[in-house]
């Protein structure tokens, strides 16, 4: 007991000032920021405490447990140390908890004077505290465990320090950036909240995702903790590692291991471990398609005027631009640009600005980027859709317009408008509309309703048919098969009811129509590509059941920790010769081309990301390559296989 | 003399020179070919990233080795003055320093120049870079002059860092005006602020007097250095 107490004692006095330096930073720091916070706007907080613990952790971590091991290693005080009668697994033990106990204090109380600071905040931050302290924490240990270990090892403590830096980056992104090791990824496990408290008798019932995920810990009376099993599997091979880090940091120490490394080991081994996680990144986010051309916009688009979407078809198309970046805004003018890039042209002609009749009058919607459509087949036509007052009624209705392209005078002019009716609905316009042109119709998805527009006489369109109930989606199911002897994965599609159209043209236009909720489609040759958040899902048409087509998923590509983390957001996505093109909304936006050629796969074959700009559509252009169109520019990047 | 201090000197840093090209030039090349980020966010994470890392990497194993490896008493007793020593060692370790910043510069413009960015704004955030990193490989240099081993010299080119971060932030909450950038001039913060307004009437200040500063740490650091044979190892 009295060797213990020394112990204690000796390990107390090397580590106290460690404990001081590292408390001005992580209490000192929030505080005195806090204080002058309250100076200058009486308010006395500050958001940085649980910045400075997740960003400095580690650091601590390492620094305290270098610091405590490597300075007793050298080999005339090691040698004097072990000649004494004590312990070697206390010493060890006293050692290692005397370090513990500073980064955990410190760690805990920089992120308990955050929770502090914010008690009043939504909850959402409160979450994010709860899940640094019920998990960060454990990275926190492991990394001071390791670094304790290599401290032991090592035994100089620049260079215990420098290696202990490249563990740590290890155990924090090497699972997130490679794969198989993404089940312990902590930054995906902390973005799921993985503890939190419950009200028993409020839980939402069950749903696939909660039955493989979550599981439930009864408390007392009607309270309950509801945990994330991968939350579980990470804590539970953290406490191994830890344990056995000091199992071995133990043996090193009876069994005088040393690790012989100078300093350009050392820092080899730190270099190339970032540079590793670099190349794992830019393997998984970074473009591997190059830009082949790229075309200044700035000399046909005014000031504030941005890209938001491409007709395309061959090598020639129609490029759509608003005042408002893309929202819809009473101020947002719409206007078009014809392009040309057959051969070596890139020609872009001059803007021809969309002036809706009546659209100014204060009683009228304006005209909503996504409801204007373009066909080849009649390049001087544009067609939109519009809702404004009924002169007959003085009810609002919908109007499916039909204006000419004049470049000459830079102006739309209307040439006919169908009235389609009010359809009934106070849903606003740009909310649940989707439209798309197939052999001289025109297709509207519209308030649970599908108008079907006859365009036979190009400029003066009349209603064909409107259907009542929605298409697209309307169900799947996943069951075993005795025959196939594995388990089948079906959906089924309400197509569109058009039996002039065969069931690939059906398919094609559901698809278009379908929206983008919970996923957005695509199809081409009786496939159909799904691309959500949590999958791209490549399905197979089998049958029919009246105007319900039944698919068979015949293969399916999860998106890697990383694309979660990074929470990749598909928008839009086409099919052509095999390759689904997906384009993702996620940060600056970029496409994604998969190739799902080959039945059971769905490969990712290809990634353009839009540095240096806001990416806002895509089209594919004959033999050139994928068209990107950025806010102010174009670029043509090479397609994958070339 | 003065040749071998440098022959010397250069077969003792080179690896550190590919080392930091290496690493610094790869990052770049990697980043920029994958588009990772925007060529601007680029360029700035490398100078950013690469300015503090350089000089502490340099200062680990400048003196400090010597007096860990026990070879300083031998170098001090050559018949060249102390000073020249000491510059010998600080114009290598400089060059070393400055020299994986250059290439990941040639690198971006290789890349990148005229992509998003003209060749003029690319260069523009790496001389801030090189005068940051030769401002604090100075400063290290002759304040970690005397530390016995390379965890200390790192220490003290961590210390001086977070020190200038804290002048800079304590002038921030001090003072609710514009301090007129003092405070980063002071500190060499000021060969960041690119890309602000206040930016080209801040850089001359700014070097101006870190050139006064690092002319009085090399005179006080060479002296140091002069009177390390008198102190403990």
């Amino acid at each position: 007991m009295k060797a213990s107490i020394a112990l204690m004692w000796k390990e107390w006095s090397e580590v106290r000032w460690s404990l001081f330096a590292w408390s001005l930073i992580f209490i000192g720091f929030p505080l005195f920021t806090a204080f002058f916070n309250y100076l200058h706007t009486q308010r006395f907080y500050s958001p940085i405490g649980a910045v400075i613990a997740s960003g400095f952790g580690g650091i601590c971590a390492i620094f305290i447990a270098s610091g405590l091991t490597c300075p007793d290693m050298r080999v005339k005080l090691f040698n004097f140390a072990i000649s004494k009668p004590i312990n070697i697994n206390k010493w060890i033990t006293i050692k290692y908890f005397a370090g513990l106990v500073v980064v955990i204090f410190v760690y805990l109380s920089a992120l308990i004077i955050e929770y502090y600071f914010s008690r009043n905040q939504d909850h959402y931050s409160h979450k994010a505290l709860y899940a640094l302290m019920n998990t960060h924490t454990f990275t926190i240990i492991l990394i001071y465990s390791l670094s304790f270990f290599v401290g032991c090892v090592v035994r100089k403590t620049a260079y215990a320090a420098i290696v202990s830096v490249s563990v740590a980056l290890l155990v924090y992104f090497l699972p997130l950036l490679f794969p198989p090791l993404g089940a312990f990824s902590i930054f995906n496990i902390m973005e799921q909240w993985p503890i939190q408290t419950v009200h028993l008798s409020r839980l939402e019932s069950g749903g696939p995702w909660f039955g493989e995920k979550l599981r439930v810990l009864k408390l007392s009376g009607d309270f309950g903790i509801r945990y994330n099993i991968e939350w579980l599997r990470y804590v539970v091979v953290a406490v191994i590692s830890i344990a056995l880090s000091i199992i071995f940091s133990a043996l090193a120490i009876k069994k005088d291991w040393r690790l012989k490394i100078g300093q350009k080991s050392v820092l080899w081994s730190f270099g190339i471990v970032g540079l590793l996680l670099l190349s794992g990144l830019a393997f998984q986010i970074g473009s591997n398609l190059k830009c082949i051309n790229q075309i200044s916009l700035k000399p046909i688009v005014k000031e504030k005027q941005a890209l938001v979407k491409i007709f395309s078809r061959g090598n020639k198309g129609l490029l759509m631009f608003t005042d408002g970046q893309g929202r819809l805004s009473h101020e947002s003018g719409i206007s078009v640009s014809r392009y040309d890039f057959a051969g070596n042209n890139t020609k872009i002609s001059p803007t021809i600005s969309l002036e809706p009749d009546g659209g100014t009058q204060w009683r009228n919607w304006p005209v909503e980027w996504r409801s204007v459509l373009w066909s080849e087949k009649n390049p001087d036509l544009i067609y939109y859709l519009k809702r404004e007052v009924d002169p007959d009624t003085g009810k609002y209705a919908f109007y499916f317009c039909t204006a000419s392209l004049d470049e000459e005078v830079g102006k739309t002019s209307v040439i006919h408008k169908l009235n389609i009716g009010s359809l009934r609905s106070q849903k606003t316009l740009s909310s649940c509309q989707y439209m798309t042109l197939k052999n001289d119709k025109a297709y509207l998805s519209l308030f649970e309703k599908l108008i079907i527009v006859d365009l036979a006489i190009p400029n003066k369109p009349s209603l064909s048919k409107v259907v009542d109930g929605t298409i697209g989606y309307v169900g799947s199911s996943y069951s075993f098969d005795p025959e196939l002897g594995r388990n089948r994965s079906l959906i089924r599609l309400n197509l569109v009811p058009d039996d002039s159209l065969s069931i690939e043209e059906r398919l094609d236009i559901t698809a278009k129509l379908a929206g983008i909720t919970p996923f957005i489609m695509a199809a081409s040759n009786k496939k159909v590509v799904l691309a959500a958040k949590e999958y791209v899902r490549f399905y197979e048409f089998k049958s029919m059941e009246d105007d319900v087509a039944i698919l068979e998923m015949i293969g399916q590509r999860l998106p890697t920790p990383l694309e979660r983390y990074l929470r990749w957001n598909p928008e839009y996505m086409f099919i052509s010769d095999d390759l689904a093109y997906v384009f993702d909304t996620r940060g600056g936006n970029s496409v994604t081309v998969f190739d799902i050629g080959k039945t059971g796969t769905v490969k990712r074959v290809g990634h353009y990301a839009s540095a240096g700009g806001r990416m806002q559509a895509i089209a594919l252009l004959q033999e050139k390559g994928i068209l990107v169109g950025m806010e102010d520019k174009l670029q043509i990047v090479a397609p994958p296989y070339e | 003399m003065i040749k071998p201090l440098i022959w010397k000197e250069w077969h003792e840093q080179r690896w550190k020179l590919v080392f930091g090209c290496v690493l610094l030039m790869g990052y770049t090349a990697i980043g920029l070919q994958s588009r990772l980020w925007t060529d601007e966010g680029m360029v700035l994470t490398t100078c950013v990233w690469g300015a503090p890392f350089l000089p502490i990497f340099v200062v680990m194993g400048l003196f400090s080795m010597e007096r860990q490896d026990r070879t300083l008493e031998r170098l001090l007793s050559l018949p060249v003055k102390p000073w020249k020593v000491f510059s010998v060692k600080l114009v290598i370790g400089a060059v070393i320093c400055v020299l994986p910043i250059l290439g990941s510069m040639l690198i971006t413009l290789f890349i990148a120049a005229g992509r998003e960015m003209t060749a003029w704004r690319i260069i523009i955030p790496y001389l801030g870079s090189m005068g940051f990193i030769l401002a604090m490989f100075i400063w290290s240099a002759a304040i970690g002059v005397r530390q016995p081993g390379e965890a200390r010299a790192a220490l003290v080119s961590l210390a001086i860092l977070i020190g200038w971060a804290a002048i800079v932030m304590v002038a921030d909450e001090m003072f609710t005006r514009p301090v007129d950038g003092w405070s980063l001039a002071i500190t060499p913060f000021g060969f960041f602020h690119i890309g602000r307004d206040y930016y080209y009437s801040l850089l001359p200040k700014t070097i101006l007097i870190q050139l006064a500063l690092a002319v009085c740490l090399i005179v006080w650091g060479a002296r140091r250095f002069s009177r390390l044979e008198k102190t403990k190892v």
